[in-house]
């Protein structure tokens, strides 16, 4: 018979919440009857023993929930004594802890932005200023006062989309070196971001991409400067126990002139479809300026120097996320940006 | 560039280095290996033999029993080759053998009879793609030694990228140069041939119109030749580098061109009309057949080599057809020349027609090599094709070129790499690459450049030699000792990355789209900026810079949506671009796209449609987080559904943005059947102001509620207004929380209600003040507006 006992208080405490809920009750009674020392919730607890073993789990979990409720509806009742709502709302309140929150609708940056947020992070804490340009730009910028005349070989390797303008879509962000320098004299420390385009499009390019130009110029800048720096960005971009390799290469705009690879950030150096086998990805390319675009800039070369960089920023992406094609970029499809 | 591992091996000794070593010191040296391509090093079991008799197969006419001799054992071999017969030296392929392609060589009887091995060919052994008969070696090699090792025929290929700097590069011999020099092994190759250099040679004419087109051209006779197929290790060093052996005139000129990368060419001596050869400019109008059957139009700035009366070749390009080498030619005239870099380069673009010979060209080739490389090639024709060689070479020669000498300061270079080089170490490594010391002073020396390197101008081009074989781990890490990077500047991206994240907070979803579309979409917006297209488009779809970048995003959106999106919100924070008044004009644009179910399946709430007071509220939240005053006002734009579009217009009317709900009409252009909103925000008139702290307020407010009954087409915003200006300075808010239509409140009428906060910054308002005024507002919004009015107390 102890089973209709405890049934009863749990009637009892019922019937006491519904006269709250209808205001039929203040809330101090309330309170008293339901949670004081002679309160139902008590005399419940202490007849729990009369209760047996299979069923005390059942009845303890019931009161508390009704001591629960209870708290909360005394809460709400100081709070917004008129809002019934809420109220009616709580009447239905058992949280079933494995239904779907309430989500928000939330927005995702795109990867290029994030990668180049970083890059642009690590690079204006080193103290690199950022600079732009435009991407209708002159021949002149693009090409002649970065030592790449008319017909020199090294164009054919940026193959370029012509405007009927007259200008045309500058095919990196060099260009902005040359805007920079003309504007003022050294020193220099920049970092210039943007959009390029390239007369290209297949698999493994896109007709249009994102590049960050550094550039460094004073006295006394040396190539190990340029290591220093370097090391510094890929140790915080990538980790910093990650190998690094200089190799020499050419640009015309750089003298000498280094690819730097990273260790593979796939297999770690063992070799893969990824590094080709190499064991190395290549990330950036970089070098002492030219004379001749110091020359183009109206800078003294025998008293300046300086290094410039340029890096993909989608290539760094995809190195750092693991995205292994770059149309991915452009295909912008929310299942690809949420990722992020 | 394609480089065989045998092939270096003509010139240096590498017999001690693995492939894989080789790739490691020349990526290093600046050739990065993109490539390495092990061939036949899986033929097993072949060995040199002799056939010691040769007779008819008794049941097959076109096959022959051989008996063929290793030198130890006698074996009966079936062959089927036309060619072979008993003296041969031939490879011989034992049962069990592995040949070309992994092929397991099998016991077999053939007609009849078993034959214990087979006389392999040339493309058995994986040298050449198709071979016309058996292999004949030459008859001093040993006998039944292993022929994988005496064919040399593990090799190994290197993808070379050689950088447009390097043109001495792109020939066996000048990789070779960069490994000796590193390796510090001398060449074994002796260059060193004699032959006479003459101005003149009986029946043959040449003349140079231009010399700084064409500085050196040399012509050399070769009569009597008969064209056969080239000996078969030349064939397989060609093959093995990806060309496609023809006949000997083809492959020794190729062969030397990638030897030692002097370009040649061989024109057919009897089809040159007096034995003349012009080298000009074309003549306006002036066409050539060329080898490719390609008919091309010249201009005046196109170089020619012609006879006396008709172009037979575009210089160091292609050579023509007319005069082409053929099955009939019996003497041949083989060119070598040095072509201006500038004049092949602009010719080879000009018609799109790029050789081995013309990349060679462009970049250089060495002056001083000219007549050396053909006398290497004529030396074929002597050895294997019974030609009668003349042993004068008529060399042009109008220019001669002087090797430039260039200074440097060894403290200079190590200052600027940050390294400590001895000069002795500088001087032994620049002598080993092919420099001549003429000339020091105390830290200065001049460098006599030798040909080969005309990439070499000034004292840094010593730095990058330096740095190249020094190695760039030799230098040290450092960090710039320069004032600049004390600099902290704030960054204006700063800003457009908030803007970013203020969307993205809203729900949106950033895309990045190309900067090119096509016009038919940008016409369809019936936009008024002049476009400005690319010249040389890949396709129509990339034809013109975008002046919006709305057709994009309702392609973005479409696609979402069909890719099974049930709310699609994104933004673009790009470019547009358009001839402005002061020419071509770029400007960002930070632009929205929104449509579909908002809380669709949601179990704690319906689901409805994304509608305009969405778009208006994030345009609004918007654009109070990036702190801009604005105010709305309607628009007739035809991409809007009418009424639904506002221009947005900062404190001082400078239009800073727009928004509205895409019209029907957009939407059918566009083959859309989901609505959406739009906006756009003009990224340079939006305000970057710094933020201004004001107190918050220190005294309570109080709240009233108003609900009226008015007219529905009446606008809200205009009664909020008349509110707000009537208390300016105690109406602090106002919350429009109810708005419905019914029958009983009577057609052509709605009824709002709204929660007035009234708050003063100087006191804490009373009940009574505030009863007051909240009863001026209702007998105002009365008179004016005609309301029906229904007081309701606040809290």
């Amino acid at each position: 018979m102890t089973g209709n006992k405890m049934e009863a208080f749990i009637r009892e405490a019922k019937e006491l919440i519904d006269k709250f809920k209808q205001k039929n009750i203040g809330s101090d009674d309330f309170k008293q009857q339901m949670l004081g020392r002679n309160g139902i919730i008590t005399k419940a607890m202490k007849n729990m023993n009369t209760v047996s073993k299979e069923k005390k789990p059942f009845y303890g979990r019931a009161f508390n929930e009704i001591k629960k409720d209870s708290i909360a509806l005394l809460a709400l009742s100081a709070g917004d004594k008129n809002d019934k709502s809420l109220l009616s709302d709580l009447q239905n309140s058992i949280i079933d802890a494995s239904l779907p929150g309430r989500e928000r609708n939330y927005g995702h940056l795109h990867p290029l932005t994030l990668t180049l947020n970083r890059i642009e992070e690590i690079f204006v804490s080193m103290g690199f200023e950022i600079a732009e340009g435009p991407e209708m730009e002159n021949e002149h910028n693009n090409f002649e006062a970065l030592n790449m005349s008319r017909n020199h070989p090294a164009r054919d390797m940026q193959d370029t989309f012509y405007l009927d303008t007259g200008e045309l879509l500058r095919t990196h962000t060099s260009p902005v070196q040359i805007r920079l320098m003309n504007s003022k004299k050294p020193p220099i420390a920049a970092i210039m971001p943007g959009t390029v385009f390239r007369r290209d499009d297949d698999v493994s390019h896109t007709p249009m991409f994102h590049q960050v130009e550094g550039l460094m110029v004073d006295e006394n800048i040396r190539f190990s400067d340029l290591k220093g720096i370097l090391y510094e960005f890929i140790h915080r971009y990538f980790g910093s126990t990650h190998k690094i390799r200089f190799r020499p290469s050419y640009f015309p705009f750089t003298e000498p002139s280094a690819e730097v690879d990273i260790g593979c950030v796939i297999c770690g150096g063992k070799g893969c479809n990824v590094c080709k086998g190499t064991g190395w990805l290549e990330i950036l390319g970089c070098g002492l300026v030219n004379k001749n675009v110091f020359r183009a800039v109206g800078y003294d070369p025998e008293k300046y120097t300086g290094f410039a960089f340029g890096i993909g920023i989608e290539r760094i992406a995809m190195l750092a996320y693991g995205i292994d094609n770059i149309h991915y970029f452009f295909e912008n499809d929310l299942k690809f940006i949420k990722q992020f | 560039m394609k480089i065989s591992f045998n092939w270096l091996n003509d010139y240096i000794f590498l017999g001690d280095k693995s492939a894989e070593q080789i790739s490691e010191i020349l990526t290093a040296l600046g050739f990065e290996i993109e490539g390495i391509d092990k061939k036949r090093y899986e033929i097993k079991n072949v060995v040199i033999a002799k056939v010691l008799a040769c007779e008819k197969h008794p049941n097959a006419d076109k096959l022959s029993l051989c008996r063929v001799s290793d030198g130890k054992r006698e074996f009966n071999v079936v062959c089927g080759a036309a060619n072979v017969h008993s003296g041969l030296t031939v490879p011989l392929a034992y049962i069990g053998a592995t040949i070309a392609n992994g092929v397991k060589l099998k016991r077999v009887k053939i007609r009849g009879i078993n034959s214990e091995g087979m006389i392999c060919s040339a493309a058995e052994l994986g040298l050449e793609p198709i071979s016309a008969g058996i292999m004949e070696l030459p008859k001093n090699l040993e006998i039944g030694h292993d022929a994988s090792e005496i064919l040399n025929l593990p090799d190994t290929i290197f993808e070379v990228n050689v950088t447009p700097n390097r043109g001495d590069a792109l020939s066996h011999l000048g990789i070779a140069r960069e490994l000796s020099a590193f390796l510090k092994r001398e060449l074994n190759k002796n260059r060193d041939y004699h032959y006479d250099l003459v101005s003149q040679l009986d029946g043959i004419d040449i003349e140079i119109k231009d010399p700084d087109a064409c500085p050196r051209y040399t012509a050399r006779i070769i009569r009597n030749i008969e064209i056969n197929e080239s000996p078969s290790w030349l064939k397989t060093r060609l093959f093995d580098i990806g060309l496609n052996p023809l006949n000997e005139v083809v492959d020794f000129t190729n062969f030397v061109m990638f030897d030692s990368g002097q370009p040649l060419h061989a024109f057919d001596l009897d089809k040159l009309k007096d034995g003349k050869i012009v080298i000009r400019y074309a003549r306006v109008n002036e066409k050539i057949l060329l080898l490719n059957n390609q008919t091309i139009g010249l201009t005046g700035s196109d170089l020619l080599i012609c006879d006396a009366e008709k172009p037979i070749a575009l210089a160091g390009i292609m050579g023509g057809q007319e005069t082409a080498v053929s099955d009939t030619t019996k003497n041949i005239l083989l060119e070598s020349a040095f072509f201006s870099p500038h004049i092949i380069s602009c010719t080879s673009k000009r018609h799109g027609i790029m050789s081995d010979s013309s990349f060679r060209f462009e970049r250089f080739i060495d002056i001083n090599n000219v007549p050396v490389s053909s006398f290497e090639c004529a030396k074929f024709f002597e050895e294997y094709g019974n030609g009668i060689v003349d042993t004068k070479i008529i060399d042009k020669y109008p220019i001669r070129y002087k090797e430039p000498i260039v200074d440097f300061s060894y403290q200079n270079i190590n200052n600027r790499l940050g390294l400590n080089i001895s000069p002795p170490d500088v001087d032994s490594l620049l002598a080993s690459l092919g420099f001549e010391k003429v000339n020091s002073s105390a830290d200065k020396a001049g460098m006599r450049v030798p040909s080969f390197r005309r990439d070499i101008l000034e004292d840094m081009d010593f730095a990058e030699e330096i740095i190249r074989h020094f190695g760039f781990s030799n230098v040290p890490v450092t960090m710039p000792k320069s004032e600049m990077l004390h600099n902290r500047t704030a960054s204006k991206l700063q800003f457009r990355l908030e803007l970013k994240q203020t969307a993205v907070s809203l729900g949106f979803n950033e895309v990045v789209n190309y900067s090119f579309l096509n016009p038919d979409y940008l016409d369809l917006l019936g936009e008024n900026k002049e476009k400005i297209n690319i010249v040389n488009e890949l396709s129509m779809e990339q034809k013109s810079l975008r002046t919006s970048l709305m057709p994009q995003l309702i392609q973005n959106f479409k696609y979402n949506v069909n890719h099974d999106e049930v709310l699609v919100k994104l933004f673009e924070l790009g470019k547009i671009y358009f001839r402005g008044a002061g020419g071509p004009t770029e400007e960002k644009i930070l632009a929205g796209i929104a449509g579909g179910k908002v809380d669709y399946m949601k179990w704690f709430t319906p689901a409805r449609d994304y509608g305009f007071y969405d778009l208006k509220g994030e345009v609004s939240t918007f654009l109070k987080k990036m702190n801009q005053s604005f105010a709305f006002t309607p628009v007739s734009d035809l991409r809007f559904f009418d009424g639904s579009g506002f221009y947005i217009l900062d404190e001082r009317r400078t239009k800073i943005g727009a928004f509205g709900l895409a019209s029907i009409e957009l939407l059918q252009k566009f083959e859309l059947d989901m609505p959406f909103g739009y906006f756009e925000f003009f990224v340079e008139n939006l305000h970057q102001s710094t933020k201004k702290f004001a107190a918050p307020p220190r005294f309570p407010s109080l709240k009233r509620d108003i609900s009226l009954v008015i007219d529905k087409h009446r606008a809200i915003g205009d009664i909020l207004e008349k509110i707000k200006a009537l208390q300016p300075q105690i109406v602090e808010k106002i919350n429009i929380f109810d708005v419905y239509e019914s029958k009983e409140i009577g057609p052509g009428l709605r009824s709002i209600t709204m929660n007035i906060v009234y708050r003063s910054k100087k006191k804490t308002l009373t009940d009574k003040e505030v009863n007051r005024i909240n009863e001026i507002i209702l007998k105002k919004l009365q008179q004016e507006y005609g309301a029906k009015l229904r007081e309701r107390r606040g809290d």
